[in-house]
């Protein structure tokens, strides 16, 4: 049985894991609850950009250049998957059973696309940060080691989370998204304009992978094209547990797949955490199918 | 070259065409009829780990192995559905990815079925003729049941819902039959993956599997019974006869889906009665006359405003 040592230090990780996860996650969650998209390609915006941060550095380019110009492009791909992926598919209405899935079949496309250009241009090899690239401090608390990294992580991603929810709620540019989540139609003839706040919300989902894919690789000191299918695996498994009531539903969802995984990966060995993952899924599908702070929405 | 010396020299990729087709069936018959899920690799798995492992352990032949394969995943897919039959739309869609994916690393674990190397060596042979002979008998069974009262029923649902159920439709038994039919037909894909190649593993259900399954379903067309059936063989020449562009050939699948999502939004095999309409349009409207009115691309017919 693991010391209290152990499952203190466990702690540490699982905290800047589901940090992680959860910006992942509330990325994907405002596309999947404003625009009613699955977006299949948002887990390869994730992998473009931890890769292309690692990469910059390892061309001699300062960490926090290579951070600016990882969000830059992070913001570009989601300006494009919003015109060549979402507007074209709008005026056509290909309904099944009252979903669209034009979109979820045209990101997935974006996403193909993407991958194919990371292949060709980095190559699928891991790539590591140089040693120097960034000293990392050790903080020590008893017996319990915490790392600069970790905490950088941790509060920007409290910030930046935090930071959504208040601008959800408190700005107009907020209320405008909320409304089109509500009733699109609606909120277009009362003036708001759906085209410029959707295309704002791409871009602020897209941003959202791109800082979590930063995160990610400054974490793991690495960057590897096989990071996507994980994570995007993981981030619909935490829509799924958490539901599409809201982000704090995103981040609770998060910290809950976080301490699944570290705690079976500590208790049961590491090959069992999908199978605990899957229980946890199948759970939660069958006391509280839709999430567990999920809405049931009209159109979902 | 005679297409019969085509097909004999290329035997492997008419498997794979075959199994494609199959799983694109499998997809294709919830997809069309309105209910969005994608959990189809899993019974494929099942299918297939049960044919294998029956063919390893046991002396049957094929058609028992078969039919108990499939009777085996039908009767798993009835323990899912009211677990994901509750969920409606995307959640649904979003529900059935997370299984696939986590049942494959899932499969990974279990040493019985062989762990992540899956089962192989599986002493069972079926030719690629075989295969598209089950192609066949799956695509015969989809339009005849399209154009049976229950796949008239699988419409309504589809289109009205409420209308549907005013007439004493039970949504959930309908819902219930569709995902059955799309698991066994699953399993087939399963099977004749297992028993053409000798060997059924992870890799052979993962989500990259439904992704690609999906594609050839879209490229295909939801509106039409053939569909499947030319997605997956436009898909699958494309693919081989592509080669030479190597690794930019996932870049060319996902701008080729993003055209045909854009442009032909039914699919190609909508563009026929698409082409048609146009077509009987010009002929038919006298110059001078008011606007005509058209289905956008799904190649319904245009109605006139006069």
């Amino acid at each position: 049985m693991p010391g209290l040592d152990t499952v203190l230090q466990q702690l540490v990780y699982t905290i800047a894991l589901a940090a992680a996860y959860g910006l992942f996650a509330a990325g994907f969650l405002l596309i999947f609850g404003v625009l009613d998209v699955l977006n299949l390609g948002y887990a390869f915006v994730f992998m473009i950009c931890a890769i292309m941060c690692v990469w910059l550095t390892l061309q001699g380019i300062p960490l926090w250049a290579s951070i600016l110009m990882t969000i830059a492009v992070g913001v570009t791909l989601g300006m494009l998957t919003d015109v060549l992926a979402y507007r074209p598919i709008l005026r056509l209405k290909s309904l099944i059973g009252g979903v669209n899935f034009g979109p979820v079949v045209s990101t997935l496309a974006m996403g193909q696309i993407i991958a194919a250009v990371t292949q060709n241009w980095f190559g699928t090899n891991l790539i590591s940060f140089q040693v120097t690239e960034f000293p990392t401090k050790l903080y020590t608390i008893g017996s319990i080691t915490i790392t600069s990294v970790q905490i950088v992580v941790v509060v920007a991603a409290a910030v930046l989370l935090f930071g959504l929810k208040l601008v959800l709620s408190r700005t107009s540019f907020g209320t405008s998204v909320r409304a089109i989540s509500q009733n699109r139609s609606m909120a277009e003839s009362l003036g708001i304009n759906t085209t410029r706040v959707v295309a704002g919300v791409w871009v602020l989902s897209s941003t959202l992978a791109a800082i979590a894919g930063i995160c990610i690789a400054i974490m793991n000191r690495a960057a590897d094209p096989t990071i996507g299918t994980n994570y995007e695996l993981k981030g619909f498994i935490i829509v799924v547990i958490g539901g599409l009531g809201s982000v704090g539903g995103a981040v609770l969802a998060a910290v809950i797949v976080a301490v699944l995984e570290t705690a079976s990966a500590l208790y049961l060995g590491g090959q069992y955490s999908d199978v605990v993952t899957l229980g946890a899924v199948i759970v939660i599908l069958a006391i509280r199918p839709f999430g567990l702070l999920g809405v049931r929405r009209r159109t979902v | 070259m005679n297409p019969f010396t085509f097909i004999a020299n290329n035997s492997a990729l008419f498997g794979v065409l075959g199994v494609n087709t199959i799983l694109a069936y499998a997809v294709y018959v919830p997809l069309s009829m309105g209910q969005f899920q994608v959990a189809q690799p899993v019974f494929c798995a099942i299918g297939g780990y049960a044919a294998g492992y029956m063919a390893i352990h046991t002396d049957l032949s094929f058609l028992p192995m078969l039919v108990i394969a499939v009777v085996l995943t039908s009767a798993v897919s009835l323990v899912f559905t009211p677990m994901l039959l509750r969920l409606s739309g995307l959640f649904l869609g979003l529900a059935s990815f997370v299984l696939v994916g986590l049942a494959a690393a899932v499969a990974i674990n279990l040493n019985f079925i062989g762990g992540a190397l899956g089962l192989y060596s599986i002493p069972v042979y079926i030719s690629s003729k075989v295969i598209w002979i089950m192609a066949v008998v799956v695509i015969a069974v989809v339009v005849v049941i399209r154009r049976s009262r229950f796949g008239l029923a699988m419409r309504v649902l589809r289109d009205d819902p409420i209308a549907a159920q005013g007439t004493g439709l039970s949504a959930f038994r309908v819902n219930v039959y569709v995902f059955g039919l799309s698991a066994a037909i699953a399993a087939l894909a399963g099977i004749a993956q297992a028993y053409r190649f000798h060997a059924i593993g992870p890799d052979e259900f993962d989500l990259s599997v439904i992704l690609a399954a999906l594609t050839y379903v879209i490229v295909g067309g939801l509106n039409n019974a053939a569909g499947p059936l030319i997605g997956s063989l436009v898909i699958g020449f494309l693919t081989n006869e592509l080669g030479f562009l190597q690794n930019w050939q996932t870049a060319f699948n996902g701008a080729f889906l993003l055209v045909v999502v854009v442009f032909f939004p039914g699919g190609l095999t909508a563009i026929p009665g698409a082409v048609r309409t146009r077509l009987r349009e010009r002929r038919t409207t006298p110059p001078g006359s008011p606007v005509v009115l058209q289905a956008a691309g799904s190649g319904a017919p245009a109605e006139r405003v006069s």
